[in-house]
């Protein structure tokens, strides 16, 4: 590859600089103009996953990959999600509509389903890549179909421009249904039934009945047009029987264009009837959309040789300690602020060592807060202060604690894997929980008052009747920091327009803890979201505790105790967490109404390495039901969090209702991902097909492990590429 | 659907009467619009000062040295001056220059050693073979390390084995100025097969690297240095 300057794009890397003499200096116009990507991703079929138009192939999406698409045709709209959970596995959640249904009591059908991928084989110089997959794998749903799918490569066949893909594969259930060579592993399957409550694995379906091939072809003739064409086994009974569209043939054709990074859109012929159309989007956590560009740092400041200039090392202040912390602490907290990370204390703990408590209040990868307050040490310590004490704070709680030589800092910055080689000579253990008496803590740390006003959004998910239901309007939040640990915190909202209050309210075997929003949303115009006064510590070198009494969220008020065991090296955490609720007034104003539980869970975090954590909650619900709560989220080091998760407790599907069983997917993305400058906040929201009564947990704020886990020493060593930055 | 739209206008409207106050961010999702909606602000609206047309009479009058910096593929020009210099060991002084934002280049004679707040920064180098050869002090081949920030807040290490060209002398003007220099071209092999080549302009009388072209990353792309005024 030879690596020219013929290939320009438009970022803003350069802002003013300022010589001397208003001799300023700007960059050229930057625009974000974005590149089509080089190396496309597979495209997506009508059902959101990696194929042709609506028939599936055998790739996988990147790892990682997000996938969002909508597609539609004959009257039929399929919202799609996807999610690349590993370099082999990816679930898909979609949500469809039918119009022209005319039957079993719907005119327009609705429905949720799941589908997995399980990539077998990547592809290879003659291997194609092969893929089983399970679609709407759960109840007797409308798209249940099982496959195995192949799909080859081929770069400039037969001196075409572009590349070529190949795909067979073999269907079950609906992509059994037309051209079938038999039944390969017998047995036969149950019709799609549009009244079954679903929710739960079909696995005694799963590749029954007959089995058909099918097939088809894309050409992508550049990185930004390609064609496709496909033979399809796909009967379409219960949509013809229904007279929703015409099916006249087996073929299906279309053309696609790449708008841009992230998005194609395509134009289709399908089933010899219907034009369709598709829009993918598709976002790839590890590719932002803007590098994360960060002002550079300070510089180290390197001290004089100690031969040559023994009087800078004199210890002759050792005696007015007290004084100098005070002054060394006055001069160095308003530059740390102008960083972003707040000074909480200073203490020089000897004349040959100082410890810094900092809270990043800007960048997410605490290793740039880490670096940043080193860096300023070294411009400011005296020149015997060796060794710095550097201990994470997160919302007063002392986390981890980075032992750093000011001689390393002066020596290895500009070494070949200077990350690395500082990394392997500081040290990362857990911060011990107070520090001691003579200590500089800077004015205006306790109390502190901050406020916002702006906007919110409460949705609600696929009602019945539209997918998507929205509340919006007018916030108001504050927090009260009157000393370390404690938090008084409110969120007084103000609905301007919405229609959550429409949503079709369900009858619940279970006292109605989830199922009465409807009946909050009537109620409340202007409400009290929450308010609550909140008290964490550390309790010993591993431990920590919460205490939150008030009104938790929008449903239930009441008390929370949280004790979390969380060693800042260990993988395992654990945790207790016991509550008293009360559900609140339907006016979501100060009174209560009759219904309380106890409610609380013993928890257990693991963290698996790269970026995969898995959780497990067992307790006691909302709705008094017990049982257990698992998850598993993938976090990416740039902060992008993809989880799933699912609750099962006493309660039987009958009892639970649609859906059988609670269950979501929830992501988080951090807002600096989206706009490139540094920011601690995170735009995160749980999605569950369908929320009951069965499962529900009690929403607390400011639970312990989420809070600690960006701080602790192996979220610290995965992010530590950034330390000199 | 009249509904969806009246709550889309009103969201707008909200955010921009949106409004904070304190130092904490507050993680509602008030305080969070307000983070996306700051650094729209500051992103788009802001006002980007007009480049000024360098002359050698604007350069003398300046009280400071001045370092010219492209950046081809990010369309990126800028002027730097110099944040700190300092020594250690044989190979000569690290200069760091910085523009007014934050931006900074670390060269070592003239070879780029690091650069911050790029974004997909050189974070740390192993260039003495390069700086030999432009100190003119190289022997055939000498190896090349660049340590690259990665988006996941990783380092990712690129290693090239480079030759050398001196390819005599000629003369450069930088600003309606002549300098004599020695044109230097090193040509550096990846691992990967990624070919890259430098290019350092020295001049023949005290050794200056008055200009360059110097590969920093996939990213970044080759940055092109220039000393307008030098120290």
């Amino acid at each position: 590859m030879d690596v020219t300057d013929n290939n320009p794009r438009r970022w803003n890397w350069t802002k003013a600089a300022v010589a001397a003499c208003a001799f300023a200096i700007a960059p050229a116009v930057a625009s974000n103009a974005e590149e089509v990507a080089t190396v496309p991703s597979p495209t997506l079929n009508f059902y959101g996953v990696p194929g042709l138009v609506d028939l599936p192939s055998g790739e996988a999406l990147p790892d990682g990959t997000l996938a969002l698409s909508v597609s539609s045709f004959g009257g039929q709209t399929r919202t799609n999600a996807t999610f690349q959970f590993s370099p082999r596995i990816s679930g898909t959640f979609r949500y469809i509509s039918i119009q022209d249904w005319n039957s079993d009591g719907f005119e327009t059908y609705r429905d949720r389903s799941f589908d997995a991928r399980f990539l077998l084989t990547r592809e290879g110089r003659i291997r194609p890549a092969i893929t089983v997959g399970l679609q709407d794998l759960a109840g007797t749903g409308i798209y249940a179909s099982e496959y195995v799918v192949a799909t080859k490569n081929f770069d400039r066949p037969l001196s075409l421009p572009g590349r070529i893909k190949v795909t067979a594969g073999l269907g079950w259930g609906r992509l059994g249904g037309l051209g079938d060579i038999g039944t390969p592993f017998g047995g036969t399957r149950p019709t799609f039934d549009a009244g079954d409550t679903g929710g739960s694995p079909s696995t005694d379906q799963w590749f029954r009945g007959p089995a058909a091939p099918f097939g088809g072809i894309e050409w992508q003739v550049n990185d930004a047009f390609g064609v496709k064409l496909e033979y399809s086994s796909d009967a379409y009974n219960p949509e013809t029987s229904r007279g929703v569209f015409e099916r006249d043939s087996r073929f299906n054709f279309g053309a696609e264009y790449q708008v841009s990074r992230f998005l194609r859109v395509g134009g289709y012929y399908l089933y010899g009837s219907e034009i369709g159309v598709n829009a993918q989007l598709v976002v790839n956590p590890t590719s932002p959309p803007r590098a994360f560009t960060l002002a550079g740092p300070r510089p180290v400041i390197t001290r004089p040789d100690r031969a040559a200039n023994p009087e800078a090392y004199s210890t002759a202040w050792a005696p007015a300690k007290g004084t100098v912390t005070e002054q060394l602490g006055t001069a160095i907290e308003p530059l740390l602020r102008e960083d972003g990370i707040r000074l909480e204390s200073l203490t020089l703990t000897s004349t040959a060592r100082v410890e810094a408590r900092i809270a990043s209040l800007r960048y997410t990868n605490n290793a740039i807060a880490i670096g940043r307050t080193a860096r300023l040490l070294t411009a400011t310590m005296p020149a015997t202060v060796d060794t710095f004490d550097i201990i994470l704070m997160q919302d007063s709680l002392p986390v981890t604690r980075v032992t750093l030589r000011r001689s390393d800092l002066e020596r290895l910055e500009f070494q070949p894997g200077a990350s690395d080689l500082l990394l392997a000579s500081s040290a990362l253990d857990s911060a011990p929980p107070t520090t001691d008496a003579d200590t500089f803590v800077p004015d205006g740390l306790y109390p502190r008052f901050s406020w916002a006003i702006g906007p919110f959004l409460r949705p609600s998910f696929f009602d019945v009747e539209e997918p998507v239901r929205l509340d919006a309007g007018i916030a108001l939040s504050a927090a009260y920091r009157p000393a370390p640990g404690w938090l008084i915190a409110g969120e007084l909202r103000h609905r301007l327009v919405g229609n959550v209050e429409d949503t079709a309210t369900s009858d619940s075997a279970l006292p109605p803890v989830r199922t009465s929003a409807p009946l909050f949303a009537q109620e409340g115009d202007t409400t009290i979201e929450n308010l609550y006064v909140n008290r964490q510590w550390k309790t010993g070198k591993n431990t920590y505790a919460r205490l939150t009494a008030g009104y938790l969220e929008q449903m239930f008020g009441g008390v929370s105790g949280e004790v979390l065991w969380q060693p800042t090296e260990s993988r395992l955490a654990l945790g207790v967490e016991a509550n008293y609720a009360r559900q609140r007034d339907f006016d979501q104003r100060l009174g209560f109404q009759d219904y309380d539980v106890f409610t609380g869970h013993v928890s257990a975090y693991y963290d698996f390495g790269g970026g995969y954590v898995g959780q497990v909650d067992v307790g006691r619900y909302l709705a008094g039901d017990y049982g257990a709560t698992f998850s598993v989220d993938r976090t990416f080091k740039n902060g992008w969090s993809v989880g799933g998760f699912f609750t099962l407790t006493d309660v039987s599907s009958e009892e639970f209702g649609e859906g059988s069983f609670d269950k979501g997917i929830r992501v988080s993305i951090p807002l600096q991902w989206l706009t490139g400058q540094p920011s601690v906040q995170n735009a995160s929201f749980p999605i569950r097909p369908i929320q009951r009564d069965g499962g529900a947990r009690l929403s607390v704020p400011n639970r312990l492990y989420p809070q600690l886990r960006d701080a602790d020493a192996r979220a610290l060593r995965e992010d530590w590429g950034r330390v000199w930055e | 659907m009249n509904n969806a739209r009246l709550a889309a206008a009103l969201a707008c409207a909200a955010v921009l009467a949106a409004c904070s106050g304190g130092s904490d961010d507050l993680r509602t999702q008030g305080g969070r619009f307000l983070t996306v909606f700051d650094t729209l602000q500051s992103g788009l609206f802001a006002e980007e000062p007009e480049l000024p047309t360098v002359t050698r009479a604007l350069l003398d009058g300046l009280t400071v040295p001045s370092l010219e910096v492209t950046v081809p593929k990010r369309d990126g020009l800028a002027y730097l001056i110099p944040l700190i210099s300092r020594r250690d060991a044989t190979l000569g002084p690290l200069d760091t220059w910085t523009t007014g934002d934050g931006s900074q280049l670390t060269l070592r004679s003239g070879v780029i050693v690091a650069t911050r707040g790029l974004g997909d920064d050189v974070t740390s180098t192993d260039r003495r073979g390069s700086i030999a050869f432009v100190t003119g002090q190289a022997g055939t081949n000498w190896p090349m390390r660049l340590d690259i920030q990665t988006s996941a807040n990783g380092v990712e290490r690129h290693d090239f084995t480079c030759t050398g060209q001196r390819k005599g002398r000629t003369t450069i003007e930088i600003v309606e100025r002549s300098y004599p220099v020695e044109s230097l071209s090193e040509i550096c092999t990846g691992r990967d097969g990624t070919r890259i080549e430098n290019q350092y302009f020295v001049d023949v009388r005290d050794g200056t690297v008055w200009q360059t072209r110097q590969w920093a990353g996939e990213k970044i792309g080759y940055m092109a240095t220039r000393i307008l005024k030098k120290k």
